[in-house]
């Protein structure tokens, strides 16, 4: 399973961040860190509920 | 693009009596009905009541612009009808490209890392203004507690001159919550220009000798290689303390109206503290501080099969979203742990509200030492009021009540 974040669409919610912060790291302005990320095992239900979290429908999952 | 008849037309007046007294039911007719409409009040503007109406808007920011362009009639953008005055909001009204660099300086100190930082604060004016009502077991919820504590935080943070905060405080709540035309209304208004020069006075002074405080910070830190202009950085500043005085206040104010209501979710919160993150989000759908925002349509274009023409003013209203049934389930109840929580009321788009997370931390500690200081808190009903206007804010104006007296920490 991967995480997709359009940056371009991130709008520093950190709504993601609430709710899977080990997954869904920030930049140092408050917007996300990530664009393409592997989830490791064991991580794929936080990782959904990080990507449902954004407002700005702004994370896809890849299965 | 055919010819713009601004329809369907409807007879809406966010600032009239009938809205403040059925906000709710008034937008959720709209929404059911036509959630984009033409209201003819105002010299006109559309109203958006529906969540999708809300993200395309505020995701076209190039074409629903907040800035004040050159050929709009003068005023301030973000409300209906425009604000009087030339001082901006900053970095909101402005065209996407000049607020990218300008937004950047601003999350810089406005991240969950950089909001962190003042929890020490955040506690310190939480503890020290519960302090002074604790032992008399009295106190107005709203005028001893959920205005000064935020406008503390913020104005300390910013640079603000403190022994001037009583003047912020006033013009900020007071502007809100008091009816237009009343003394303290006009006090309130007064105090805003006053509010104005002193920050313009702080800039200079910052100017000169940087100290370590958001004004200094916008003062001396170089955007896309030159630095803010007093204007600007007063602009800025300026806007820092009008978003972060007075509306967590009508958060929190809310809050502890809803769990005066609700004995059994206050129960619910002391128990378990962990369950105020989420119900933090849901306090945020259902009583949006800010409970709506204006735009400016810049070219031609079309909304929800709408046609709108450029120059139409266009009412986005977060309340309305909030309690839309297409995203939200069973969005007339207050689910504390609701997840997803899409609300709407820190905006979406490039304009987020930059203090959402300040606003959160501040908001919690309030909570927290209420629920654990003051839990068997009662108000007096017949001597609370609400903001008389819904036009802009909801929340209350005075909130007056009664609790066990404690020890001062």
């Amino acid at each position: 399973m991967k995480i997709r974040v359009d940056k371009s669409a991130c709008q520093g919610h950190t709504a993601c961040w609430m709710a899977a912060p080990e997954i869904y790291v920030l930049d140092e302005f408050g917007y996300s860190g990530i664009d393409v990320v592997a989830v490791t095992p064991g991580n794929e239900a936080r990782a959904r509920a990080g990507a449902s979290a954004c407002p700005e429908h702004a994370i896809t999952i890849e299965e | 693009m055919g010819r713009v008849t601004h329809e369907p037309r409807i007879d809406f007046d966010h600032h009239s009596p009938e809205f403040a007294k059925d906000t709710h039911g008034i937008l959720a007719g709209l929404r059911a009905t036509c959630p984009v409409a033409w209201s003819e009040h105002y010299d006109g503007f559309w109203v958006i009541s529906d969540w999708e109406g809300n993200r395309e808007v505020l995701r076209q920011d190039p074409i629903f612009t907040p800035a004040r362009l050159p050929w709009f009639p003068p005023g301030g953008s973000l409300t209906i009808p425009k604000t009087p005055g030339d001082v901006r909001s900053l970095p909101i009204e402005l065209t996407t490209d000049e607020h990218a660099p300008l937004r950047r300086l601003l999350n810089a100190v406005t991240s969950p890392a950089a909001s962190n930082a003042l929890l020490p604060r955040i506690e310190h004016w939480t503890t020290h203004f519960i302090d002074q009502v604790i032992e008399s077991g009295e106190c107005d919820f709203v005028y001893d507690l959920a205005t000064p504590i935020p406008a503390y935080i913020t104005l300390e943070w910013v640079g603000y001159p403190l022994e001037h905060a009583e003047v912020a405080s006033t013009a900020m709540h007071d502007t809100l919550g008091q009816p237009p035309g009343s003394d303290a209304f006009n006090r309130a208004v007064e105090a805003m220009g006053q509010m104005h020069a002193i920050i313009a006075e702080t800039v200079v002074a910052r100017r000169a000798n940087p100290k370590d405080d958001i004004i200094s910070y916008l003062c001396h830190t170089p955007v896309e290689g030159r630095l803010l202009s007093d204007r600007e950085a007063t602009e800025m500043a300026f806007t820092l303390v009008g978003g972060g005085v007075d509306s967590t206040t009508s958060l929190a104010s809310s809050a502890l109206m809803h769990l005066h209501r609700d004995r059994s979710l206050r129960q619910r919160l002391i128990d378990e503290p962990g369950l105020l993150a989420k119900a933090t989000e849901e306090f945020l759908r259902v009583y949006p501080p800010f409970a709506s925002i204006a735009r400016t349509v810049v070219t031609d274009t079309e909304l929800k099969g709408c046609p709108m023409a450029a120059g139409d003013r266009v009412y986005v209203s977060r309340y309305a979203a909030n309690f839309d049934a297409s995203v939200f389930d069973d969005a007339e109840e207050f689910i504390p742990d609701r997840f997803p929580n899409h609300h709407v009321s820190f905006g979406l788009g490039p304009h987020r509200c930059a203090g959402s997370h300040i606003a959160r931390l501040m908001f919690q500690e309030i909570m927290r030492q209420v629920l654990t200081r003051m839990g068997d808190y009662e108000l007096f009903d017949d001597r609370c009021a609400d903001y008389p206007d819904h036009g802009f804010s909801i929340g209350w104006v005075t909130m007056p009540g009664r609790f066990t007296p404690g020890a001062r920490s």
